[in-house]
């Protein structure tokens, strides 16, 4: 893994030193790259890795080649690597390639794996060097479903329209699949350490269907363009829980039994019920929807811009026990008290909703060639139906706790230093209140209680280069 | 807590309006003049439409020729080209080429350093526009006004 890293840092360092900054061309193929190192820590809280004691487990790396078959048709392939904290780990995998098919402006067709749109930023989110934050806005962007957003494997048309004196028009529609690692942070999000507990794992996803749609009006305002955007995904997650005694929110289900009687057996000293380890699968049906409006304003050296997101999700979780060696089947166990068929405590025809929303608004201000300063001032929800979290923390199930990680309001300030064309430093800071979005499994001490603090700040550095 | 976290955000918010609200001094004679090739069939462009061309949305002229057109990183000939035909400042129009190459979306423009290699280029080119500094010796290409 580690190796990979640096072998990925040697190539680009060579092909970066042939090319004496700028992009190189071999053969006629077109080749560019970028390559950012960072470092993250937190006063509280861990944000996707151990960002508490601070760490430096935070880069991107992309190679990208691409050559014009003929005047309208192109091909090309990119390349990347990332590590943030304990998602990604340097793998090397394929960001994009496709081929590119451009009949008019108003009609091209791309057909292979293609960066997907969702607000104005997600298909150059992992492009560093292209804006003045370190961190998008996690309202709109949340790190911890970068990859559901990020891409499908599929087929799509595009084109733009001029309209006169009306500005333009642009347009995206694809369709398509896409893989998802099952340790990634999407699966995690949806089905596991960031939504039940911190025992539960995937082991596969399998999305079946995704379309992404987008339209952006370049209004007669120069510099200010609006749009909207859409990611609609069905997808199937197989998770597993494995639980010690009396943990877990399935425990109650789990009490030691007298095989004879089936009557709970309970503790001689203590007078309290006897648990058993236990397991269990499940399978969920997802469905997700994502929504962003956006508008951005662009005059001379200021841009402002905000975006709104509003997601539906729908989770129908199918689950099967495993009691208590892991090794009979919860059916074959308690069949004889006449169970057949456990669907656990979500029945499947009784699916969850979930409705998160965001929202931010931000701005960057270039003052000289090398310096550029930003900020931005960000809210996410949950539930947008339940935005200060009273309703989900008094849950009887599953109480929402703490109650602040139903939400997270972010002030960002990030200064941008341009050592040149191909190099910049970045130093960013956050205030953050609320935890909504921060992995319950980095946030766990060692009695399994969370150890989220409310009001808690991020300090963050990178350097980049592209070439 | 909530009322400190209220009182950073404020004076955050104040810095920023502060900061967006500084004027800016632009005084550029208008010293760079849009060129193309001989074989051009038009001879007169709107701003419009070098904003399309040289962001990649208008590929081909009227007559369905392929647009080539190339970018002359050249201070402050391309400074002032970007800010009165595009309304663009030179750092928003590289971040949008590098957004098309990192997103897979299209490719970068020739970024040519002298006029003498614009002139090149423009000559060597059918359908080809681009723009060089006013002054310089244009008897080899087509000079197109721009509405």
């Amino acid at each position: 893994m580690k190796i990979k890293h640096i072998l990925s840092l040697l190539f680009i360092s060579i092909l970066s030193s042939f090319t004496c900054a700028g992009a190189a061309e071999v053969g006629g193929i077109d080749i560019h790259g970028f390559i950012s190192q960072g470092y993250i820590t937190t006063s509280d809280n861990n944000f996707m890795g151990n960002t508490s004691d601070g760490t430096f487990e935070f880069n991107e790396i992309g190679i990208n080649f691409g050559k014009e078959l003929t005047e309208s048709m192109r091909v090309g392939v990119q390349l990347f690597s990332r590590d943030l904290g304990n998602y990604g780990n340097n793998e090397i995998s394929v960001d994009w390639a496709y081929g590119d098919y451009r009949w008019k402006d108003w009609l091209g067709i791309r057909v292979g794996k293609i960066k997907t749109p969702h607000g104005l930023y997600n298909e150059t989110r992992d492009v560093d060097m292209l804006r003045n934050w370190i961190f998008l806005p996690q309202s709109v962007y949340p790190e911890i479903e970068r990859d559901a957003a990020l891409s499908l494997m599929g087929v799509g048309v595009y084109g733009n329209a001029r309209l006169g004196r009306f500005g333009g028009l642009s347009y995206q529609a694809l369709i398509g699949t896409q893989n998802i690692e099952a340790n990634e942070s999407l699966a995690q999000s949806l089905m596991g350490i960031n939504t039940f507990d911190p025992y539960m794992r995937n082991q596969d996803i399998n999305v079946d269907k995704k379309y992404a749609v987008s339209l952006t009006w370049d209004t007669p305002l120069n510099g200010l363009r609006v749009g909207g955007s859409a990611q609609v995904a069905r997808m199937d997650l197989v998770s597993y829980g494995a639980y010690p005694a009396g943990s877990g929110i399935f425990s109650y289900m789990f009490m030691e039994m007298d095989p004879e009687t089936g009557i709970p057996v309970f503790d001689s000293e203590t007078g309290m019920p006897v648990y058993s380890e236990y397991a269990f699968n499940a399978f969920t049906d997802v469905k997700t929807e994502n929504y962003v409006i956006s508008a951005e304003y662009t005059w001379n050296n200021l841009m402002v811009v905000a975006e709104y997101m509003l997601s539906d999700r729908e989770l129908t979780i199918n689950t099967q026990g495993v009691y208590p060696d892991m090794a009979n089947s919860y059916d074959e166990t308690f069949a004889y008290l006449g169970q057949t068929e456990w669907a656990g405590v979500y029945s499947p025809s009784t699916p969850i909703y979930r409705k998160p929303a965001g929202w931010y608004v931000g701005a960057t201000y270039r003052f000289t060639d090398w310096f550029e300063l930003g900020g931005y001032y960000s809210e996410n929800y949950g539930n947008r139906n339940d935005r200060d979290g009273a309703t989900a923390a008094a849950d009887v199930f599953q109480p929402l706790d703490p109650v602040y990680r139903a939400y997270n309001n972010d002030i960002c300030l990030t200064a941008r230093f341009d050592i040149n064309e191909y190099w910049a430093v970045k130093l960013e800071g956050h205030l953050i209140e609320g935890v909504a979005g921060l992995p319950l499994s980095e946030n766990t001490g060692m009695d399994n209680a969370h150890t989220f603090v409310k009001d808690w700040e991020m300090y963050a550095a990178k350097i980049t280069y592209n070439f | 807590m909530k009322n400190s976290f209220k009182l950073r955000f404020r004076l955050i918010i104040a810095f920023l309006l502060v900061f967006i609200t500084l004027s800016e001094a632009h005084i550029f004679a208008s010293d760079a003049i849009v060129v193309g090739s001989k074989d051009l069939s038009v001879s007169t462009l709107s701003k419009e439409a070098i904003q399309n061309i040289f962001l990649g949305q208008q590929t081909t002229w009227e007559d369905g020729t392929k647009i080539k057109f190339a970018y002359l990183q050249l201070d402050p000939t391309d400074k002032i080209f970007l800010r009165e035909y595009m309304y663009y400042t030179n750092v928003r129009y590289i971040r949008h080429w590098r957004s098309q190459v990192f997103s897979g979306k299209g490719e970068m423009p020739p970024m040519l350093q002298s006029d003498e290699e614009m002139l090149k280029f423009i000559k060597e080119n059918k359908g080809a526009i681009g723009f060089v500094t006013s002054g310089a010796d244009t008897s080899s290409v087509k000079t197109l006004s721009v509405k």
